[in-house]
């Protein structure tokens, strides 16, 4: 039996034919689907298309990208607790490939994945800034992420200050 | 064109607030340290009440002297759960620093004299140190032996059992001379004790009991009820219950020496623990069986067999007069996801620990799981110690995991990693088997022996 697709458009206008289990790992998509009682009834596909206005087709086409590779993944991976996995060293290779992307695009991706409630990919993305944040001096972070240093160099020396006992010690948190 | 695109571009102060605070929960404190620099609107953010729980949550102490117990004994107070999250954990933090310096933990272990050798090496590595606190001391056991301790007894970093008890009394059960093949057989799987009786459970589906209330201690009975490992004994007066990978629960009268009778659950029973006033067994099983047929056996003069099937669960109430099961509490189990440990803290509360590395508070009045305590480890309770109030100590079967709850803060969890013995770090496989606490001492049963560390000391 063939997949039943479902057609949704992005913000600018592009129109994807995409898979009922892919589009499903998205949470926002899962719900409209249910709303409108879509995907229910094999036997009459809809022609209805679901519109995601907060994105656009460019970025649309990497999340499918990235739905189409974890469609598989056992349910817990993608919407486990909020606090089961807090290590940033575990991103599969595959996500890491797929994730050496420009900064914008990135927090492109991020935004995204929040719109459409995709936890796993949020998660993935996240962990990457994180791993970009680590190691760094405040001012490569400034660097990086092209954030002003709004702060007096008295007002910076008492934030240091206040945040002395984060930095000297082996940490051991899992 | 090329300059155009870059304005356009998302910059990481466009991202929204809870996506960022999401982020910096997956950095390392200096991370932290480093971001709170860069500007104000980070610098408040890294300040977050909720940001910090979360990061406090996956902290872990060492666990050799006063820090562990000062935060556990502040949070009863009320003041550790005052504070912000972040400055709890900055505690936490200078804590983990200057642990080296405090005083290292007691242990106790057998004197290799003791190990007979018959016994293979292989069961020596393997002792499981169980520990129960009473008003006549300390009783641990490991492969071979149950033993008694006085209270307080001597710190030390290493010590036997005869150094740690020297000058006090001591019980020491054996089982010389009883030769059933293998000396392994008799290992001990579980003991309880009441003010009379000292029930010990072993490999070979035995049990002993000995009068402990005669001096000479040789008063001993052998029963055999099971075929197979005894996983779990208690008592309560005369009634003594024991749970066996046979898939049996035995009842035995220990008054009139009879047996009562014999149910096989069709699941291996890992956990027995008797009611403290009602005629009630709480019975914690492996919750792999299907379609469960309960077989009971009774002892009254002539043997009658029934049989009854019950819905599959892993954690049931027996009651021993109605010779019913009535309930079965964990109706939403995972299969496979056993009971193995099950304590009645009070008359109208269960709490019961598994494979799921969940710690479920029962209420029996509603007959349901009114707390669920989770460590957040991943790894499954082998045994838990609470003081019937607000404090939860859960030991856990990978790295000597030990774990600190208030239940009036459930989700606010302190976690151990192991004890260190010269600096080793703990394995995978290091597994708490016994927890007991004391106000003023903390008793931890790993393999390699029975720790002690102080709980209570500023």
């Amino acid at each position: 039996m063939p997949e039943q697709k479902i057609r949704i458009q992005s913000g600018d206008g592009e129109h994807f034919d995409v898979d009922l289990d892919v589009v499903k790992l998205s949470g926002t998509v899962k719900n409209m689907l249910d709303d409108l009682g879509i995907g229910e009834d094999v036997q009459n596909p809809t022609d209805e298309v679901i519109p995601l206005p907060m994105v656009t087709g460019a970025i649309l086409k990497k999340v499918l990208h990235w739905a189409e590779f974890h469609k598989a993944d056992p349910l817990a991976n993608r919407d486990g607790d909020d606090d089961t996995s807090k290590r940033t060293d575990d991103i599969s290779q595959w996500d890491s490939e797929f994730l050496k992307v420009d900064q914008g695009t990135l927090f492109e991706l991020i935004l995204a994945a929040n719109y459409l409630d995709m936890k796993g990919l949020l998660d993935v993305c996240c962990k990457t800034v994180a791993n970009m944040i680590k190691g760094k001096s405040p001012e490569e972070i400034r660097r990086t992420f092209n954030i002003r240093n709004d702060f007096t160099p008295e007002e910076e020396e008492a934030v240091r200050k206040e945040n002395e006992w984060c930095e000297d010690r082996d940490q051991t948190t899992r | 064109m090329a300059l155009h695109e870059a304005e356009q571009s998302v910059l990481i102060s466009d991202l929204p607030v809870e996506i960022l605070l999401k982020t910096f929960c997956f950095c390392d404190l200096p991370s932290l340290a480093s971001l709170a620099r860069t500007c104000h609107t980070f610098s408040f953010l890294c300040t977050d009440e909720i940001l910090w729980r979360k990061l406090n949550r996956k902290m872990f102490l060492p666990i050799c002297g006063p820090s562990i117990g000062s935060s556990a004994m502040d949070r009863i107070a009320g003041v550790w759960t005052s504070l912000p999250a972040k400055k709890q954990g900055q505690l936490i933090t200078s804590c983990k620093n200057k642990a080296g310096d405090v005083r290292k933990p007691t242990r106790v272990r057998f004197p290799s004299s003791v190990m007979t050798p018959a016994v293979p090496s292989s069961v020596q590595a393997h002792c499981m140190h169980k520990v129960l606190l009473d008003d006549n001391g300390v009783w641990s056991s490991n492969a071979t032996e149950v033993f008694r301790l006085p209270w307080h007894f001597r710190s030390g970093t290493d010590l036997t059992v005869d150094d740690a008890a020297k000058g006090e009394t001591f019980t020491t059960v054996r089982e010389d001379g009883l030769g059933d093949g293998h000396a392994s057989a008799w290992n001990v799987g579980d003991f309880a004790v009441n003010d009379r009786n000292l029930v010990v459970g072993h490999w070979n589906g035995s049990l002993t009991v000995r009068d402990i209330s005669d001096q000479r201690h040789h008063d001993q009975i052998i029963l055999r009820p099971h075929l197979s490992d005894v996983h779990s004994v208690a008592i309560r007066d005369n009634l003594i219950v024991s749970g066996s990978r046979d898939h049996t629960m035995s009842l035995f009268d220990i008054g009139r020496r009879a047996p009562l009778s014999l149910l096989n659950f069709d699941d291996r029973v890992w956990t027995v623990a008797i009611h403290p006033s009602q005629s009630v067994i709480a019975l914690g099983t492996s919750g792999v069986s299907k379609h469960p047929m309960v077989k009971m056996s009774k002892f009254d003069g002539s043997q009658t067999m029934t049989q009854f099937s019950v819905e599959k669960g892993n954690l049931r109430l027996y009651d021993f007069e109605k010779e019913i099961v009535t309930v079965n509490l964990d109706q939403g189990f995972k299969q496979g996801f056993g009971t193995l440990t099950a304590q009645f803290v009070t008359a109208n509360s269960l709490f019961t620990g598994g494979h799921d590395g969940l710690l479920r508070c029962w209420d029996l009045r509603q007959n349901r799981c009114v707390q669920q305590l989770d460590s957040d480890l991943d790894s499954a309770v082998y045994c838990f110690a609470t003081d019937g109030l607000f404090t939860v100590l859960t030991g856990h079967a990978n790295y000597n995991y030990v774990c600190y709850f208030d239940t009036r803060f459930p989700r606010y969890a302190i976690k151990t990693r192991s004890i260190r013995q010269n600096g080793e770090p703990a394995r995978a496989s290091g597994s708490v088997y016994g927890l007991a606490f004391s106000p003023f001492e903390l008793y931890i049963g790993l393999i390699e022996g029975l720790y002690k560390v102080d709980f209570c000391c500023a």
